[in-house]
């Protein structure tokens, strides 16, 4: 091809190209469609701070008996620990299916925390019962 | 799909497909909204894309019907294959105000033929290679690239 066609042809190409803020911020929005957003450079830092939270806290035997546990339910010394972990987990789950996983998990943690606390409840109430009935007997006497 | 897959689909059709649909509307912020809306379609239908086909020759007919739905809803019949349409015409259509560009394209591409036309686009404009245009239009590579070659020589001089 002669080289003054090739120019002239390669010129309106160039006019008819995208603007590279257009390239990158469609970019950014199919990816986050895509379920992608969570790989930005953020990311990345919080998931490796994330990440030694989460290996400290299982490196010690409270953290793991923090998170396993449902007897660390709400009024329990260690549950904002397990809270805090979970949380953690949470931003590192970063694809919509790692996302419905993760809180598919959590409402079982929740349902296992509730049903923990109303045995608790229970045996708490048949306690205080039982108190109250001794307290009786003995004031009898 | 993964990201990796969705990466380098985006870097192999994103200038194409603008180019594409920039040549075809009237300014940059519509074919940026277009195309945003075709690569959004692309994006929902990604897991049920046939392999067999190309991926380029599928984005292709994405943008084309899109483009298409889109000038059906302005009310606009318009050829997309004859690019001759998009160049400001005898019937006063304003695409925009004439740039030199666009008036050196006029003046090479009224030497050719529709599809001569299509060829020259499709190649030198919007970037496809031989074997994908074979696929949008169902010939073989090598009488493409013939075609093509003739188109080139009757606008020689005229870009």
């Amino acid at each position: 091809m002669e080289w003054k066609t090739r120019i002239g042809l390669a010129r309106i190409r160039h006019r008819l190209s995208p603007s590279r803020r257009f390239r990158s911020s469609l970019h950014a929005r199919l990816s986050a469609e895509a379920g992608f957003a969570g790989t930005s450079r953020r990311i990345p830092r919080f998931a490796a701070a994330g990440a030694c939270v989460i290996t400290l806290f299982l490196g010690s035997g409270a953290g793991v008996y923090a998170y396993e546990s449902p007897d660390v339910v709400e009024g329990h010394p260690l549950y904002a620990v397990k809270r805090e972990m979970e949380s953690v987990e949470g931003r590192l789950a970063t694809t919509p299916e790692k996302r419905a996983t993760f809180q598919a998990k959590l409402k079982g943690r929740r349902l296992k925390e509730v049903e923990r606390l109303r045995e608790k409840g229970n045996n708490r109430q048949q306690r205080l019962k039982a108190e109250l009935r001794k307290t009786i007997d003995t004031k009898q006497f | 799909m993964d990201k990796r897959a969705f990466d380098g689909f985006y870097r192999e059709n994103f200038d194409r497909i603008f180019r594409y649909v920039r040549f075809r509307v009237a300014d940059q912020p519509t074919a940026e909204d277009l195309v945003s809306e075709i690569f959004m379609k692309a994006l929902a239908a990604f897991d049920r894309f046939d392999p067999s086909v190309s991926r380029r020759a599928w984005m292709y007919r994405i943008a084309h019907n899109h483009l298409a739905n889109w000038y059906r809803g302005k009310r606009e019949t318009v050829d997309l294959d004859d690019v001759a349409e998009f160049l400001p015409g005898e019937d006063g259509r304003d695409m925009e105000r004439l740039s030199d560009e666009r008036r050196l394209v006029e003046r090479a591409f009224a030497v050719l033929d529709p599809e001569e036309r299509r060829l020259v686009t499709c190649k030198y404009l919007e970037g496809y290679e031989y074997a994908d245009m074979a696929q949008l239009l169902g010939k073989s590579a090598d009488s493409l690239k013939t075609a093509t070659h003739r188109a080139i020589k009757k606008i020689r001089g005229l870009l």
